[in-house]
């Protein structure tokens, strides 16, 4: 579904990615690893349109959406998590989520703002479908609580529950379980199948093996900027290019 | 002959009020390179500063020089105290309620300074070289006010100091780099804490500087500083905001245009410099030295 | 009766009721004594500020752009609404085309105000203050009257003449109503949040599809056609404007109102107002009152940014989500008791 082929980013002169080429099948959880500074957050980012490769393709489906600019990319069907954690602060995980839902409202100013009847209808609509997703996460009874009042796991949960709003095709994951328990993190395995399991590709980039191992179906290791290998979780296990890469990179 | 003596007559009062702006610029410049962040209270400051110059002339008997040396101290430690006091606590939350604090500031220095010093203008004498006024240029016969030169001496002597002191002293270097970049500064043993508040000091005492140096000019009032203050902050975003030596050719800049612009119009003086002030923003964000090439050279 | 007060829906009918009983016979009581008119008159100008201070929270509390320069367009709908008056426009006309001319002007300064860092957005829109206030001094053809200022016929509403507090009570009260319900309605719907979400985190927003310089544009405009009703109130409140009564102070004291009851809430500007209202009237009193005022504006500023960063209502508020949160942990670790 996702394909990213051949592609190059140099930052000032450091050549982040050189060559990187993945490939998401559909229905799956994919994961990216990779040691520190490997480039996997770049390549991360230029799928989510913050960067723009400087050569190479990435297609949806078949769709051109190479250096699309981010907000365009949810038009696409992709939405993300961010590593550091960015929700709505101020709002409530509800309206979080119902902001995770924005692309699909097709209102104008006046029936939106005065709350016409359609309006209503609408609302009424998007916030059950918004429960919903937080319920799916666990997190249904902290609708009303404002984001920044929520744990640190939680605020994560939140993230995929608001990425999930624009009904996805893809999700993006940028280290959804750092700073989470063991509880928390056997929690999101579970929760990441479920979702997998409503026909939402996932890719994740993680540092947490044990995690990858667990939930991932497919892995890209990326080290200095290139492809390393490439397979099943217990193919990578074995695979000795990645345990050295992993042994000698010294971090 | 006669457009010789009007240049002369507009560029020497337009260059003395650029200089003052240009002093406000420098602390403007240097406080926003150090911590992101613009200072509302700089008028306010001005205005006291002016006062205490022109209370301590009283007093004290001395002249102009002499109290405003003074002043320069008073002032740097006040800068000091603000920094130290109240706008560290504010800092830590975020850069923006640091705008609504030093608003804050300016109205209760300006209130306190009214309510201490009255909130009348005072005439402050003006400068006597030769039993005059006024240095006569035989070549155009023209008279300028001593006022304006030793204003413009002046302000060019602390600029030249600030430029030495940030570029040949150890402290200098270091606040040089903690503005650039804080957290790297403090692991090689800057105390950011220290420059951040010699910012305030050096900001707040240039600024007291000018406005002592506009007193026999304009006489002194809590007010004088306002819009010194604020067309300090407007050369500093004229010059490239964050670069110290653009912060000066801009006020020197916004000086000329308005002392122009007086002559040719002056009902909307203070209009048009603001709106040259919204041009520039939005047409020129990086201002007229790109501050990047700058730091590099 | 016990049981009545226990149930929450009708409790709050009860209460509703009582606070509109008690808003619609205030004038009436204060008629009654002697000194109340003055009190009437100190209310009504709470409305107005109030209206202004809630427009202002839309802009700087609910899509987090700082505006120094309030005043200008305060002025420019006190100032539009009187000229168009004067010139023999019917009332109700003079005020649409005049707050159109607001939002006109809004919109001017709210496509740049989009893209420029908080800072500089607080040195630009204190430059626009400074200009209209200029202008307001020297206006063109001296249509603003200059420095001597404008006297301001009574309100007149399809004929009905609205000059004493008493009548214009029930009309600034129904307005600042309104402008509430409308505020309510603005952050509870989609437009509204997509602006709350891009003043909390432009990158996130965007990468959900909100266009985040469309909605900064939205509430700016939004935001400056309600201070512009206010202003346009304020005229016919105060009889008289002059460029005197639109100086920078007025924007700083709309900022005051907005920060100390709480930027972000929906009732924090009214609440503030009433707070600055009465440390107003409480200073009243003294000699050189202006200047203990401004140094009160300017303690109460750097107290809230000091100490309660989110005002008085942010305060009250805080404490009913921590309140949530502890129930919510209680509950949680009572489950987890039972099942082990």
């Amino acid at each position: 579904m996702l394909e990213v082929s051949h592609a190059f980013l140099n930052f000032n002169g450091l050549q982040a990615i050189n060559d990187v080429s993945i490939k998401v099948n559909d229905g799956t959880i994919t994961a990216m690893i990779g040691p520190n500074g490997a480039g996997k957050t770049t390549l991360f980012n230029i799928i989510a349109g913050v960067y723009k490769p400087d050569s190479g393709v990435v297609t949806l489906d078949g769709v051109d959406i190479t250096g699309k600019k981010p907000f365009e990319i949810c038009n696409y069907g992709i939405t993300r998590t961010y590593q550091v954690i960015k929700l709505f602060t101020g709002m409530s995980a509800l309206d979080n989520v119902l902001v995770g839902m924005h692309i699909n409202y097709k209102l104008n100013f006046f029936q939106d703002v005065f709350h016409t009847k359609k309006m209503r209808q609408l609302e009424k609509e998007t916030k059950e479908r918004a429960m919903e997703l937080l319920r799916l996460v666990g997190l249904e009874d902290y609708a009303g609580v404002t984001a920044s009042s929520l744990s640190y796991g939680q605020q994560r949960l939140l993230e995929i529950a608001r990425a999930l709003g624009s009904n996805p095709k893809l999700l993006l994951l940028d280290e959804p379980a750092a700073g989470m328990n063991l509880k928390e993190k056997n929690d999101l395995c579970d929760r990441l199948r479920i979702i997998k399991n409503m026909g939402i590709t996932i890719l994740i980039v993680e540092h947490d093996m044990s995690l990858v191992m667990n939930v991932a179906e497919e892995i890209f290791v990326i080290n200095s900027g290139k492809n390393l290998a490439y397979g099943t979780p217990d193919e990578i296990a074995n695979n000795k290019d990645v345990i050295e890469a992993y042994l000698g990179s010294g971090d | 002959m006669d457009f010789l003596k009007l240049v002369l007559q507009l560029l020497i009062p337009g260059l003395c009020l650029g200089c003052v702006y240009g002093l406000n610029g420098i602390g403007s410049a240097l406080l926003y390179k150090g911590s992101h962040t613009i200072n509302n209270a700089q008028g306010a400051i001005v205005g006291l500063g002016a006062l205490i110059g022109y209370s301590i002339q009283q007093g004290l008997k001395i002249g102009l020089i002499a109290s405003t040396a003074i002043v320069v101290v008073i002032t740097f430690f006040i800068g000091v105290f603000l920094q130290v006091f109240i706008i560290s606590r504010v800092e830590r939350r975020s850069s923006m309620y640091v705008v609504i604090a030093t608003l804050a500031l300016s109205l209760i220095i300006s209130s306190i300074s009214m309510l201490t010093f009255g909130s009348w203008t005072f005439e402050s004498a003006t400068i006597i070289i030769h039993g005059s006024k006024y240095l006569h240029i035989n070549f155009v016969n023209v008279d300028i006010l001593w006022s304006n030169i030793i204003a413009i001496i002046i302000s060019f002597i602390a600029m030249i100091s600030i430029h030495l002191f940030l570029n040949r002293t150890s402290f200098g270097m270091a606040m040089r780099s903690a503005a650039m970049d804080s957290f790297a500064a403090e692991s090689c043993g800057v105390s950011v804490v220290k420059t951040r508040a010699v910012t305030w000091g050096i900001m707040a005492a240039l600024g007291a500087l000018g406005g002592c140096l506009m007193g026999p000019l304009f006489g002194i009032s809590a007010g004088i500083g306002i819009a010194m203050g604020n067309k300090g902050n407007t050369g500093a975003v004229l010059g490239g905001y964050g670069n110290m030596y653009g912060a000066i050719i801009g006020g020197l800049i916004i000086g000329m245009v308005e002392t122009i612009f007086g002559y040719i119009y002056s009902p909307y003086q203070s209009a048009f410099t603001y709106a040259l002030f919204l041009v520039f923003l939005l047409l020129l964000p990086k201002g007229i030295m790109n501050e990047k090439a700058i730091e590099e050279g | 009766m016990k049981k009545i007060f226990k149930n929450k829906k009708i409790r709050n009918i009860i209460i509703m009721v009582v606070t509109i009983a008690l808003l619609m016979v205030t004038p009436v009581i204060f008629t009654s004594f002697r000194s109340g008119n003055y009190y009437l008159n100190v209310i009504n100008y709470v409305f107005v500020y109030a209206i202004a201070a809630t427009g202002l929270n839309i802009m700087t509390g609910y899509s987090g752009q700082i505006n120094l320069g309030g005043a200008a367009y305060f002025s420019v709908g006190a100032y539009g609404t009187v000229i168009l008056c004067n010139l023999g426009i019917p009332t109700i006309f003079a005020v649409l085309l005049a707050m159109l001319i607001v939002a006109f002007f809004g919109f001017l300064t709210a496509v740049p105000a989009a893209k420029l860092k908080y800072h500089f957005l607080a040195l630009a829109t204190m430059a626009v203050g400074e200009i209209v206030n200029n202008i307001l001094i020297v206006s063109p053809g001296g249509i603003t009257n200059d420095t001597h200022g404008m006297f301001v016929k009574a309100l007149d509403l399809f004929g009905l003449k609205l000059s004493k507090d008493s009548q214009l009570y029930y009309f600034l009260l129904i307005s600042m109503v309104l402008c509430l319900l409308f505020t309510f309605a603005f952050i509870k719907s989609h437009t509204g949040r997509a602006c709350i979400a891009a003043r909390d985190s432009v990158d996130a927003a965007g990468a959900f599809g909100v266009d985040v310089k469309k909605y900064k544009i939205i509430a700016t405009v939004v935001s400056c056609i309600m201070i512009g009703f206010a202003g346009f109130l304020f005229a016919y409140l105060n009889r008289y404007i002059s460029p005197d009564t639109f100086a920078a102070g007025k924007s700083t004291m709309f900022m005051s109102m907005t920060m100390l009851g709480g930027s972000g809430t929906l009732f924090g500007p009214l609440l503030g107002t009433i707070l600055i209202t009465i440390i107003m009237e409480v200073l009243r009193g003294l000699p050189g009152a202006g200047l203990y005022l401004q140094l009160s504006y300017g303690l109460v500023l750097l107290a809230v940014m000091m100490f309660m960063p989110f005002g008085v209502s942010g305060l009250i508020s805080n404490i009913k989500t921590k309140r949530i949160i502890k129930k919510k942990r209680m509950e949680e670790m009572e489950k987890n008791n039972v099942g082990s």
